[in-house]
């Protein structure tokens, strides 16, 4: 399964491209516009908090590995910060938030709220598709 | 400045004023769409708050799995509805999970869990057939999308918080009679559609 998933990881990473990101508010480019592309494109932030909430989910399972991972990639985004590639920044602003949110989410209430959100984060991401797919 | 002045200054702006001929494709103009779009259908209102209410009323797991499986059941009819397959009868569908849905929580009605889903999926293809059908060129698809599934699931736990009172006997039957209404109102839009 492991090298299934290993496989399929690689086989997506090879077929990126590159995003040739448009500007989000006129007359804001470089640094800032890539600082707020992914908090002022709602496809970009939906699918940053999904993964956010999903990676907030498996806290409690696997907590001392997965935060030492996440400080570390917080660490490596102030890093690009400093060699401008700002987007990455927001990009991780965005999923410390919603996977901290998830983390702490101890009630029931709260389980149910991100599963909720989960849904309907999945169901608003099946709508674009068709929308894309079609138009 | 005296006031007779200061109103001669605002009647003078208010004169000038043209339209604002807003453009569609906004962020916000899309998602404020999407969110309007169930909530001034009353056919989707009820059947929505119907879900929540029946979610309430068979208590856990059903109280949160029923809101989770209507979103996403709902795009898939939403996807039906864009790429252009038809359903037969999609209004008629709509009105019949109000009756159905209604009725349910009047009889209160306690499927297994599984059945409970499958008859609220069943009917959130219509609701979604209707809605992607239904969805502006203009608009933001991403913002449109996210406003109408925000605005079910907030019809969903309108219905949920009503249907909590089912806990104590008096709440019972409110719950019970609000269940009859959705159902008597999913009748009306029956016949209101011959």
């Amino acid at each position: 399964m492991t090298v299934r998933c290993g496989a399929a990881l690689a086989a997506l990473l090879v077929a990126t491209t590159p995003a040739r990101a448009h500007d989000v508010a006129s007359g804001i480019g470089g640094f800032y516009g890539g600082l707020l592309h992914p908090l002022l494109v709602p496809t970009h932030t939906l699918a940053l908090v999904g993964l956010g909430l999903c990676i907030g989910q498996h806290v409690s399972r696997q907590r001392a590995v997965l935060l030492t991972l996440f400080g570390v990639s917080l660490v490596a985004g102030v890093i690009m910060i400093v060699s401008a590639f700002a987007v990455t920044a927001a990009e991780y602003a965005i999923l410390a938030v919603a996977a901290a949110l998830t983390a702490y989410c101890r009630r029931d209430w709260q389980r149910i709220a991100v599963r909720v959100a989960g849904s309907w984060i999945a169901a608003s991401a099946i709508l674009v598709l068709a929308l894309r797919l079609a138009r | 400045m005296n006031a007779r002045r200061l109103a001669a200054c605002l009647v003078t702006v208010l004169l000038a004023a043209t339209p604002a001929l807003a453009h569609t494709g906004s962020v916000a103009g899309g998602f404020f769409g999407g969110l309007a779009h169930p909530v001034f259908g009353p056919d989707h209102v009820v059947a929505m708050v119907a879900v929540g209410l029946w979610g309430a009323f068979l208590g856990p797991p059903a109280i949160w799995l029923l809101p989770v499986v209507f979103p996403l059941v709902m795009a898939f009819g939403g996807v039906l509805g864009i790429i252009g397959v038809p359903i037969p009868a999609v209004e008629a569908g709509i009105a019949a999970s109000a009756v159905v849905l209604g009725l349910m929580v009047a009889l209160k009605a306690r499927p297994p869990i599984w059945i409970a889903a499958a008859l609220v999926g069943a009917f959130a293809i219509f609701h979604g057939h209707a809605h992607g059908a239904e969805l502006p060129a203009g608009a933001d698809a991403m913002a449109y999308s996210l406003g109408f599934v925000i605005a079910t699931g907030a019809l969903h736990l309108c219905g949920i918080a009503f249907g909590l009172l089912a806990r104590w006997p008096a709440g019972r039957i409110a719950v019970q009679t609000a269940g009859g209404a959705i159902a008597l109102a999913g009748i009306a839009f029956l016949a209101g559609l011959r």
